[in-house]
């Protein structure tokens, strides 16, 4: 008898110790390199989303463990952090990265060894094309070029155009070719594409020919620093022209080294706190308390990613990654951002938010819904 | 028109900029046969220190600005105290490789400071160098008229010391054979701290005025930059600091004019200055205004 | 034969029999790192050849580790990679006509070792006759970052800075310590050779080698040229182990990991050179911890750090410059016998 009641004692209590067992979700973020700024943000927004209660720390009855590596913005780190994380910490899915060069480094590994990797802000198509256990929480980059380049012609009149193009990131380059078919196919012309590299801090030769040409519009789709010290420059040369960027640009380094230069930049973006609504209100609004400062878009969409690992596991009823990937598929949920749709290639239908900088703050300008992307790609004959 | 005016005036900036870092590097050079990998990394650190000193302890721009050129300063002799001095009888490679190590160790020291990380920081300017005046079509930065000026008066400075100073001597004495020099009673270990000490300050000086022109402070902000410089004194032959200048302005000008006459090559402008730099050392080792070393046998 | 030869030949047979069962059963994450060991071991068991044994200081291996990895993989990557991945400037001829399946991969190696031999020949031919020391590094230097400038832009071959994905991933340890074990074999002959001495007396004095009626500038160029042989291959097999490149891989970073396993395994010494580059892939994954726990990016400050140490108290490294024998292996089993014994009395 007595046997028996410490046998059940033993099964309980390991049945118990089994339940703790914590559900650990990797965080493959960069924290160092070009996109440093954005792992930064992303981790600050998920420790400061699990403080404050605003995402579940547990399911399934069991805690969730985040797991962190630093992929450092190389490929071959990402490729490293996510074999670790899946043989070692044994991770069941996996947020991250914030750039698509990035991604693009562990994507294999994650699709061989089957477990999903969602990226919150990988905008580079090719990165679901791995395979299906690859997932982003954004859009794409060939709805964001033709976005920006509707945009360019309806909302600034733009016929002529300026891209500058930034040849050391994968993200740059297909964003500007994006951008330039879809303003070519909409009847405007680009009259000048020039490149530039990641850590150029001089661009008076390529700017200098910009004014020469003389464009309605810059285009410039490269990371925050890039655009604030571009920004700068062209206006002390005298370039008037509004100057349109792209998602990389929210990030408060941009207003911070662009200064008064930046007024007036618009950008194509994920998100802005104040078109939040729902859950995503309740976020902007216990950051802005908490930090100070109104939140990012990279922060929530590692929040996002977050609250779409935890649904999938709750619809899955299981913390096994084949099925975390299938529920993933089928997603539909509302997020910081907004509602979300998962596709099963992976590629969520989301909204585009246009913002503005105007007295050093972000301000929210013009949405356009996901919807009008399909348009402009059909009127371009895709 | 302008835009030539323009482009030469950004040349010329650039191009001082560059100098004032070629000139620490070719002292280095001259005197210890040592390519300075870490002098790239100095200059990068004088932009950090005055971002810590403003932004931190809330001190008043030019005061951070001196105090920095004296922190890198005492830096660069403290280098060359702890990781130069012990290989000064060992064979070069092993200096060189040395070199390389504190190299990737100032930059990656930046990277874990709390105050300063991997994410990029904004460099406090004062508005005298940021002021634009205007002269027709043309824009002229406070800092484009600046660099030069105190590049010059750095030049100038810097040729008083080697030239009319008795530690210049023996810095030139050094300079030519270091082995003779020690036997003449001069204090090696003396002149070399002052050098280190000088050159680094130099470099200081110009990563403060560099952040001025580009605000962006960032871990690897002296690499491409310690580069050119060190291409600059090639071209200009290593070991002389006049050279170095020339150099600078030369290679700043060549920069600015490539990308600007051939924009869709810009990608290559690295590229382009490696072959540069390699054909000098290939074909005129010497530089243009250097003397042809003669090789003992 | 000789008791060492019976010795290696065993030896060379457990290591067989060990890749054999650890390529299917090796926990994973051990294994990787077990073949980014063999490949960071032969890329520096080249660089010695060149740094240590030759005394000519290249600091270029980045270079021509990024050329034999993008050659492996246009010859590897399958048709359908080639029409996706390239999404503007379309994969230019021939590469965008053929791909090689799995009985190819020897080839596709070759090929890269190839192509790093022929810009090894673009460089060393003009540096190695005119530069010493200091220049001669910094022109393998510059000509190592033109080679990554021109990936970035040579958009119709390499996708640029987008880099390629999906190659297929071939290289397992049967691929890595093998090619090790081939080439770590060549450079040991080279080193032992007539062939080897004379670069060794090159490095003593060159000026003396040379008048001895050795061509120095021919021995060097073989050198550099064995040293880019074995940087391509191990880049091939580095693409085809991670199965995603770009020009950011192949950073003079790469050139700094050699440097710190060459010195670290004695500078000159092959079997040091083999040693050190497992000890280093370990070590990288064994501080990742520092990073996670302490602060991102400690890691590198600890092996800067780590590099500054070693030049200053341990330059001689783990093997100075002589190779591993049987002999020492039986000196310290006699030493540690002698000492137990005594202990014991």
């Amino acid at each position: 008898m007595r046997k028996a009641l410490a046998l059940i004692v033993v099964v309980l209590a390991g049945a118990f110790a089994l339940a703790q067992e914590p559900i650990k979700i990797g965080c493959l973020l960069e924290f160092t390199g070009a996109c440093a700024a954005y792992g930064q943000m992303a981790r600050d927004a998920l420790e400061f989303a699990r403080e404050a209660g605003i995402v579940p720390t547990e399911v399934l009855g069991r805690p969730i463990q985040l797991v962190y590596f630093d992929a450092r913005t190389d490929p071959v780190e990402a490729a490293n952090g996510a074999t670790r994380l899946i043989q070692v910490e044994k991770v069941v899915a996996i947020i991250g990265t914030m750039c698509s060069g990035v991604y693009l480094g562990a994507a294999e590994i994650v699709q061989k060894a089957g477990v999903p990797m969602i990226g919150p802000t990988t905008t580079n198509p090719l990165t679901t094309q791995v395979g299906d256990y690859c997932f982003r929480a954004c859009f794409k980059d060939d709805d964001q070029g033709p976005v920006a380049a509707a945009l360019a012609r309806d909302y600034f009149g733009a016929k002529t155009a300026a891209v500058v193009i930034d040849v050391a990131q994968a993200y740059c380059v297909g964003l500007g070719k994006y951008f330039s078919e879809a303003f070519e196919a909409l009847g405007g012309k680009v009259v000048a594409t020039l490149y530039c590299r990641s850590g150029d801090v001089d661009y008076t030769a390529q700017l200098t020919e910009i004014q020469r040409v003389n464009p309605d519009i810059i285009y410039t789709p490269n990371y925050y620093t890039e655009v604030a010290m571009m920004a700068r420059q062209a206006r002390d040369l005298g370039l008037k022209q509004p100057i349109l960027g792209a998602d990389g640009c929210f990030a408060p380094e941009l207003i911070q080294i662009g200064g008064a230069a930046v007024e007036g930049i618009h950008f194509t973006t994920f998100w802005h706190p104040a078109q939040a609504t729902g859950i995503g209100l309740l976020y902007a609004e216990k950051y802005k308390e908490r930090f100070g400062h109104e939140a990012d878009a990279f922060g929530a969409l590692a929040v996002d990613c977050y609250l779409l690992i935890v649904d999938a596991i709750k619809r899955a009823g299981s913390a096994d990654p084949k099925a975390i990937k299938e529920a993933l598929q089928t997603a539909d949920l509302e997020v910081v951002t907004g509602r979300t749709i998962m596709t099963p290639e992976g590629n969520p239908i989301k909204d585009f938010y246009f913002l503005k900088v105007e007295n050093g703050q972000f301000v929210f300008a013009t949405m356009i819904p996901a919807s009008r992307a399909a348009e402009i790609k059909a009127l371009m004959g895709k | 028109m302008a835009t030539y005016v323009q482009q030469i005036l950004n040349g010329v900036t650039l191009g001082s900029l560059y100098a004032l870092i070629a000139i620490g590097y070719t002292m280095v050079y001259g005197i210890l046969r040592l390519i300075n990998f870490a002098h790239g990394d100095i200059f990068m650190w004088a932009g950090y220190w005055v971002f810590f000193l403003v932004v931190l302890f809330h001190l008043p721009w030019w005061i951070s600005a001196i105090c920095a050129v004296v922190i890198v300063g005492l830096m660069g002799v403290a280098i060359e105290r702890v990781a130069y001095r012990p290989l000064r009888e060992a064979p070069r490679i092993s200096l060189l490789i040395t070199a390389i190590g504190v190299s990737f160790l100032l930059e990656n020291l930046i990277i874990v400071l709390p105050w300063a990380g991997g994410r990029q920081k904004s460099y406090p300017t004062p508005s005298l160098m940021t002021q634009i005046y205007t002269a027709g079509n043309v824009r002229i930065q406070g800092v484009t008229i600046w660099v030069p000026v105190i590049a010059a008066a750095c030049l100038l400075g810097l040729i008083f010391l080697v030239y009319r100073t008795k530690v210049g001597r023996a810095m030139r004495a050094i300079a030519t054979d270091i082995e003779t020099t020690a036997l003449m009673g001069a204090d090696i270990n003396r002149v070399i701290s002052y050098t280190f000490l000088v050159g680094s300050a130099l470099a200081a000086v110009g990563g403060i005025l560099w952040g001025c022109r580009y605000p962006r402070l960032q871990w690897d902000l002296g690499i491409m930059p310690g580069w050119r410089a060190f291409t600059a004194a090639v071209i200009g032959g290593i070991g002389n600091i006049v050279g170095a200048m020339l150099g600078g302005f030369l290679l700043g000008l060549a920069e600015i004019l490539i990308v600007a006459f051939l924009p869709g090559l810009s990608g290559f402008r690295d590229a382009f200055i490696f072959a540069i730099l390699i054909f000098f050392l290939l074909f005129r080792p010497t530089g243009i205004l250097g003397k042809p070393m003669k090789e003992k046998v | 034969m000789r008791p060492n030869r019976i010795l290696t030949l065993l030896a060379l047979l457990g290591l067989a029999v060990f890749i054999w069962w650890a390529d299917a059963n090796l926990d994973r994450f051990i294994w990787r790192v077990l073949n980014f060991g063999a490949i960071y071991a032969l890329a520096a068991v080249g660089y010695t050849m060149i740094n240590g044994v030759t005394g000519q200081f290249s600091l270029g291996p980045h270079g021509f580790m990024l050329l034999g990895g993008y050659l492996t993989t246009l010859f590897m990557l399958p048709l359908y990679q080639k029409k996706v991945v390239w999404l503007f400037t379309p994969l230019s001829w021939p590469f965008n006509q053929f791909t090689l399946p799995y009985s190819g991969f020897i080839l596709a190696l070759l090929a890269g070792g190839i192509l790093a031999v022929l810009a090894s020949l673009v460089v060393g031919i003009p540096a190695l006759r005119a530069l010493r020391g200091d220049y001669l590094a910094i022109a393998t230097f510059g000509f190592g970052e033109i080679l990554y400038v021109s990936a970035c832009n040579f958009m119709g071959l390499t996708n640029g800075p987008m880099g390629i994905k999906g190659i297929p991933q071939y290289t397992d340890l049967k691929w890595s310590v093998g090619a090790l074990v081939i080439l770590t074999y060549a450079a040991v002959r080279l080193k032992n050779s007539s062939f080897g001495r004379a670069l060794r007396a090159i490095r003593e004095d060159e000026l003396a080698a040379e008048s001895m009626g050795i061509n120095v500038f021919r021995h060097k160029l073989l050198a550099f040229m064995f040293s880019a042989f074995c940087a391509g291959v191990s880049g091939g097999l580095m693409a085809t182990l991670i199965g995603t490149i770009t020009p950011d891989l192949f950073r003079f970073f790469m050139t700094f990991y050699l440097l710190m396993i060459i010195v670290l395994g004695g500078l000159g010494s092959i079997s040091g050179a083999v040693v050190a580059g497992f000890i280093f892939a370990a070590i990288f994954e064994a501080l990742r911890f520092v990073d996670t726990a302490v602060v991102p990016g400690m890691r590198m400050v600890v092996f800067s750090v780590l590099l500054i140490l070693v030049m200053l108290f341990f330059r001689r490294g783990l093997f100075g410059r002589e190779e591993f024998t049987w002999d020492w292996i039986f000196q310290g089993v006699k030493r540690a016998w002698r000492w137990a014994w005594a202990k014991m009395s």
